[in-house]
């Protein structure tokens, strides 16, 4: 019986084997040969145990970071890394992140049903690391257990139907109404860059009329565009430390090879992780698509950021580039006001920058592409800068969420957490009110605009 | 036979990529596996047939293998015609399938 109890109480605490069953119920439910559910379940596994062993290699690469641009520039430098966050949180938080994963997968489908919100989110790996910043800000304002699993789940689920919802008039325009919609939690941003350009631009002066040159195409290659962007960043941060500092941590290596070093080993880690959350969601989300087709069937998958990009290949590389200066105007912004640098990356502005100037174009053509990229990438920045004192611990590993939505949902959780003073009861109460008052008003609002189309 | 789904990072659009390309199998009858792949490491990763999007087949046609560009990652029937076309292509030993 002891046995029993230890092997049902150690199977709770392993996120990597909670993730393994709830893989298993997901693919024994769309009755797959007996192959299939071993091999989808053993994968998903093992994806999570990859996971740790990415972010190890990470953290010894931005350990390494932070010395340097402490002593060079006498500010706490972060390098925001959706992946470095989140495998970093599952080390602590495993257990909530995975539980509130596969509830917040079941709250989508019952907000789907039973709400006027008839999306289905699909973008696995955000769903994941909306999870992983969810435990950890929850946490943070002092729920665990139960609870916090529980409204970690509702806030989730909610997230995976309103984000989609509130992008949707503006996805309708990138994509001419063929009917998909957008699931990635850099959806702030989007619907931002979207309502900008509908008021300072025009759409038929779209900026696909002019031709990029093809030499930017490295970007796409996230890999070697990480690398780049790290080794530019640690060089710098080298040079400002000195070569003394540079030495201390190297143990003597010479401070070019010692940078190009840690830049790639920083690249592999994430390599590594992103390889991990593949395994974990490449048999997850089909399991629950075909759930979810089963009790909605009239609900629009939600996709990720990257299906806009055929609609507008030109608004996405100047999408990228405005974002990415109103990254590097941030941090020289934040480095005034003494507050977290946050260094620009090259892949959060590249896919969520991409994506707001492929939504700023379809409203507002050239100037609307501009505009609304250059604001997100504005946005990005701060958010990370405030959402960093709400991560509690993880805060202090240099590394967080690059992503618009992560961060206000953090920035709002830990406010409400603050003014609330870690009274888990009150902390509860008051978010799952708020989340039931936003879908109410939303609801509302899309049956009043519904009203007045009809007319 | 196996196949290959890309995008930028690996994560989203290839997994729907890979949805759609095995109902496309199933309804065309034909056998197969799909795997999906990050731009990065897809050129090394062997597979008979790629499907992506425009953009990264520009990137992934020194790979020498069949390319199928995808523009509307949720529509079936696109989905279906272009993969029937690259087999076909495949079986003439025409080794540009797709766009």
């Amino acid at each position: 019986m002891n046995f029993i109890m230890s092997f049902v109480n150690d199977v709770l605490a392993v996120p990597a084997v909670l993730v393994g069953l709830a893989t298993l119920v997901g693919l024994v439910a769309q009755q797959k040969s007996f192959s299939e559910v071993l091999m989808g379940t053993t994968k998903s596994v093992v994806g999570f145990l990859i996971l740790g062993a990415g972010a190890t290699t990470l953290v010894g690469s931005l350990n390494k970071l932070g010395p340097l641009l402490e002593t060079g520039f006498a500010v706490k430098g972060v390098v925001p890394n959706n992946e470095a966050v989140v495998a970093i949180a599952q080390k602590t938080l495993g257990s909530e992140t995975a539980l509130i994963m596969v509830f917040g997968f079941i709250a989508n489908i019952l907000y789907a049903r039973f709400t006027p919100f008839k999306f289905i989110f699909l973008t696995g790996h955000h769903t994941f690391y909306m999870a992983a910043l969810l435990s950890a800000v929850l946490g943070t304002a002092g729920l665990s257990g139960v609870s916090l699993v529980l409204v970690g789940s509702l806030i989730l689920g909610a997230l995976m139907v309103l984000m989609p919802a509130l992008a949707s008039r503006y996805m309708d325009l990138v994509t001419n109404n063929s009917g998909i919609a957008l699931g990635h939690f850099g959806t702030l941003g989007y619907w931002l860059s979207g309502l900008i350009g509908s008021k300072v631009g025009n759409r038929t002066d779209s900026i696909e009329n002019y031709k990029l040159p093809k030499t930017l195409s490295f970007l796409r290659d996230s890999l070697v565009s990480t690398s780049l962007a790290m080794f530019l960043i640690f060089l710098i941060a080298a040079i400002a430390a000195g070569n003394a500092e540079v030495l201390k941590l190297s143990g003597g290596q010479n401070l070019l090879v010692f940078t190009l070093l840690q830049a790639l080993t920083f690249a592999a880690g994430v390599a590594v992780i992103l390889q991990g959350v593949r395994m974990i969601i490449g048999e997850i989300v089909p399991a629950f698509q075909g759930i979810a087709g089963k009790i909605v069937p009239e609900a629009k998958p939600a996709l990720d950021c990257p299906v806009t990009f055929p609609y507008a290949p030109t608004a996405v590389l100047v999408g990228f580039l405005c974002s990415f200066a109103g990254g590097l105007i941030s941090m020289l912004a934040l480095g005034s006001l003494r507050m977290a640098v946050i260094v620009p990356g090259l892949v959060p502005h590249f896919f969520v920058g991409g994506t707001a100037g492929v939504f700023g174009n379809a409203t507002g053509g050239k100037r609307g592409c501009i505009i609304g990229s250059f604001v997100n990438g504005v946005l990005i920045s701060f958010g990370a800068a405030f959402l960093l004192p709400m991560l509690g611990a993880l805060g202090f590993e240099n590394t967080t969420f690059g992503d618009s939505d992560f961060q206000w949902v953090g920035i709002v959780i830990g406010a409400v957490g603050k003014s609330l003073e870690g009274n888990a009861g009150a902390i509860s109460i008051t978010l799952i009110a708020l989340v039931a008052l936003v879908i109410v008003v939303s609801t509302l609002f899309v049956q009043r605009r519904r009203k007045l189309n009809s007319y | 036979m196996k196949i290959l789904a890309v995008c930028g990072m690996g994560l989203g659009s290839s997994l729907i990529l890979r949805l759609g390309i095995e109902g496309a199998l199933k309804e065309l009858g034909i056998e197969g596996e799909v795997e999906v792949a990050d731009i990065g490491t897809a050129k090394s990763i062997s597979c008979d047939l790629i499907v992506t999007s425009q953009q990264l087949a520009e990137l992934l046609s020194s790979t020498g293998k069949p390319v199928v560009a995808i523009h509307n990652y949720l529509d079936k029937v696109e989905m279906r015609n272009k993969i029937k076309a690259a087999f076909q292509g495949e079986g003439r030993g025409d080794k540009k399938g797709g766009n």
